[in-house]
């Protein structure tokens, strides 16, 4: 028995030591770095916030753009994937940190409340969110035997409940996301598979009480109480595109949802930057596939706009 | 609750420390009311379920002992369509009741059936054969009826077994129920370590592996075949650690309470032909259907001696496969076992008049492996239906798998480099390390298997090299801590 409870002691300090020094959160470890750097600005973001095309002469990203037209020192927080949940998350723990930056921006998808982006499993980043989160300081080190055996629920949502995630079209179910998820090896761009993959990602009419918009008033709060401004914008997106493959449906959707994080926002105190309709299709990448990747004169094209908004 | 939960690492300790503070005489009744908590942790009511099979069959335990003549067989048959019954009415009668409908839609006359709302209770598929074990026993005079109730309820109760086996024989357990176990630190050591073990499997490797194997099956027209075909051979490996680590586990903590259970697994994928493959695999199962189904069914039916096995074997293997479930994949996996049965025996010597003339046999060796990948590349077949949600798309998988075999080897030499070969196979989501990973565990569960297989290194660790096992067992013990996944994935025996 003493054997027992020896070799039991070893395995808990050896977790510890794992947890703390061989795999600790990477996402903490990163804000960490950036809060060292003591940035005016922090620029939240998705991939959209790194994307530099193939053919780009310009190779800055969005955010290096924006630090050098406003003068401003900015750090990137952008990760592919990201989306206002994890905004919050972040925000929680930005604001406990004992440097605080002055600003934050905060891009808003009006793709990341499609069924694609907002319930795909790896999108969901929980592992993530527990430790930006936790408070205890402790608990981090055992996240993974406490995850593994269930003892905190960390699965927002597994992979076929993903695959039966209804997909609307307005108000009206057109399927759920295993009839329009494109494994892109496989599925060719033609124009329906095109067509299709702009309704899973765009024209779904977004409602004023999704759970991402509750994140962004979580934001909006956090911010307000440490004293940190926060400018938000709504992301250019290629709607010429998605007028040519849905027709003007798409139009009158992606409006109706913009104006309804816009009509949020300024219920929230909060002031409404709508890009999502201020570049042509030439200003983004891959043209075949709905997304929101500026080449170099979109990203010059807002980066100007957020300089100019945050003098 | 299931083995792979907080709950059970909390419950565990608890009721063993209990058990060896507790008098002797205390004991059996400790563990049949924490077997209780154990069932009742799903669903409690379907404890009374439970309760009620139990009491039929001791008491008709009882009187086929105590009574001569057709009342004997009377009783017996009772027994079995009060046991099977229950089966039937809890696993297949939805099952049974759709495919009636589906073939009256055939002839015109259109009803829509009446289905049953209700959850499948636990384990039943094993409980139910290991109760019909003892009555079958008692009825053939190998066994003495029980005469404690308690003890009976144990033998069927007890928790490590009671959900997902082995299926134990009265022979082997109840006399083990009945005597005292001191404590023996050498056995809880052991145990602890089998169970460390059966954790590794499930947790590191099944787990990790089901991962992809899930997501390529959730919607396998998505997939190229090499990826179907990689999934395929996860899958197989998936389902291998997984029951066999749940074994591990079930007869590791049997053994902490000084109770030895039978080994369920014998390195199946090592078979050298299907009917040895059959005797490593699920080894309760089998021997359950040899001794009560096959060997019956052989002497009971009528024709040449041949045809007599070759149908035996084949209704047993089609009636293994519904065991397994109420869906037409699994009455195809039995099928095609046993069919496969059937071609070896009615090939065999055929076979054998092959293998001497091209003289294979002179590379003992070369020709072990070979027939080891034979097999197992049968059984992955096998598994296609097992896993597949229905048999149309279990065809479809293997023809695209079929010839993913000839893709990932085109994409192995031709694709310009190992790392576009390995990204060919990545899923959505996926990166290269985890694949790269999948595959190590993969590997390192053959290597582990090997060693084992050839028993010669485990039994020299074991006596010889202390630290060395201690260091496994503690590498085991910090990778099922952080190598597993954090969602959860239920034994998929537990939901027979």
């Amino acid at each position: 028995m003493i054997k027992l409870a020896l070799f039991l002691i070893v395995v808990f300090l050896a977790q510890i030591a794992i947890g703390r020094y061989i795999t600790p959160s990477p996402e903490i470890t990163r804000i960490d770095q950036i809060l060292q750097n003591k940035p005016e600005v922090i620029f939240f973001g998705d991939s959209s916030v790194w994307h530099v095309a193939d053919s780009d002469k310009n190779r800055s990203n969005l955010v290096d753009l924006f630090a050098s037209f406003s003068g401003k020192k900015t750090e990137n927080l952008g990760h592919p994937g990201y989306h206002l949940d994890i905004f919050a998350a972040e925000m929680e723990y930005i604001t406990r940190s004992k440097v605080k930056p002055k600003m934050v921006i905060l891009p808003i998808q009006l793709r990341e409340f499609s069924p694609e982006w907002d319930m795909r499993p790896v999108n969901q980043f929980e592992k993530e969110t527990f430790f930006l989160t936790d408070r205890s300081g402790f608990i981090p080190y055992f996240y993974e035997p406490l995850a593994i055996f269930r003892a905190i629920e960390v699965n927002a949502v597994s992979y076929s409940t993903f695959l039966e995630t209804p997909v609307y079209y307005g108000e009206r179910k057109v399927g759920v996301v295993n009839d329009f998820e494109a494994v892109d090896k496989l599925k060719p761009a033609t124009e329906e598979n095109v067509r299709n993959d702009y309704v899973y990602k765009y024209m779904g009419r977004l409602d004023s009480e999704h759970r991402k918009l509750g994140s962004l008033a979580r934001i909006l709060d956090l911010a307000k109480k440490a004293d940190i401004q926060v400018y938000t914008y709504i992301s250019p997106m290629d709607y010429q595109a998605g007028l040519r493959y849905v027709g003007s449906d798409f139009l009158v959707q992606a409006s109706e949802n913009a104006e309804t994080i816009c009509a949020f926002l300024e219920d929230h105190g909060a002031q409404c930057n709508n890009f999502a309709f201020s570049l042509n299709s030439e200003a983004f990448d891959h043209p075949a596939y709905p997304n929101e990747h500026m080449k170099e004169k979109g990203r010059i094209f807002v980066a100007h706009a957020l300089s100019g908004a945050v003098q | 609750m299931l083995f792979n939960s907080f709950s059970f690492l909390i419950f565990f300790p608890v009721v063993i420390c209990l058990y060896y503070l507790l008098p002797q005489k205390a004991r059996g009744l400790w563990i049949l009311l924490a077997s209780c908590y154990f069932y009742m942790t799903f669903v409690p009511k379907y404890i009374l379920i439970l309760f009620f099979l139990i009491t039929l069959d001791y008491f008709w335990g009882r009187e086929i002992e105590s009574r001569t003549g057709k009342s004997r067989k009377l009783l017996l048959i009772a027994s079995l369509v009060a046991n099977l019954g229950t089966l039937f009415f809890f696993k297949y009668f939805n099952f049974f009741n759709e495919n009636i409908a589906s073939l009256a839609n055939l002839i015109g006359w259109h009803y829509s059936p009446f289905l049953l709302q209700i959850i499948l209770p636990l384990g039943l598929s094993f409980h139910v054969f290991q109760s019909l074990s003892y009555v079958i026993e008692v009825y053939r005079g190998k066994y003495p009826a029980e005469k404690n109730y308690l003890t009976y309820a144990l033998y069927v109760m007890f928790f490590p077994q009671l959900v997902a086996g082995p299926i134990e024989r009265p022979q082997e357990l109840l006399p083990q129920l009945k005597i005292p176990h001191g404590f023996d630190s050498d056995n809880i050591r052991s145990g602890l370590e089998r169970m460390v073990w059966g954790f590794f499997k499930k947790v590191v490797i099944a787990d990790n592996l089901a991962a992809y194997a899930d997501q390529v099956y959730l919607n396998p027209h998505g997939y190229s075949g090499s990826i179907l075909l990689v999934a395929t051979v996860f899958f197989a490996f998936q389902i291998y650690c997984d029951f066999s680590g749940y074994s591990d586990i079930a007869v590791g903590a049997a053994q902490v309470m000084g109770i030895r259970m039978i080994n369920n697994f014998n390195y199946p994928f090592f078979a050298t032909s299907m009917a040895d493959f059959w005797r490593r695999w699920h080894i309760s199962l089998s021997n359950w259907l040899r001794d009560y189904l096959y060997t019956p069914l052989v002497l009971a039916a009528r024709g040449a001696a041949r045809l007599r096995i070759y149908f035996s074997l084949f209704v047993t293997f089609v009636l293994i496969g519904l065991w397994h479930g109420a869906n037409w994949t699994f009455v195809a996996f039995g099928a095609l076992h046993g069919f496969y049965m059937v071609f070896a025996q009615a090939t065999k010597r055929g076979r054998e008049r092959l293998v001497a003339a091209l003289k294979i046999t002179r590379w003992p060796r070369l020709y072990r492996v070979w027939q080891s990948f034979s097999v197992f590349g049968l059984a992955c077949v096998g598994f296609i239906f097992f896993r597949a949600d229905n048999v149309r798309e279990a065809f479809f998988i293997i023809e695209r798998a079929g010839v993913g075999f000839w893709e990932l080897l085109h994409s192995f030499f031709y694709s310009g480099s190992f790392l576009g070969f390995i990204n060919s196979l990545l899923l959505d989501g996926q990166g290269r390390r985890q694949f790269v990973f999948l595959c190590g565990l993969t590997i390192l569960i053959v290597a582990f298997d090997i060693v084992g297989y050839r028993n010669r290194l485990l039994p020299k660790i074991q006596q010889n090299y202390s630290w060395l096992r201690v260091a496994l067992i503690f590498s085991a013990v910090l990778a099922i801590m952080n190598l597993g996944v954090t969602h959860e994935i239920p034994f998929i025996y537990f939901a027979f």
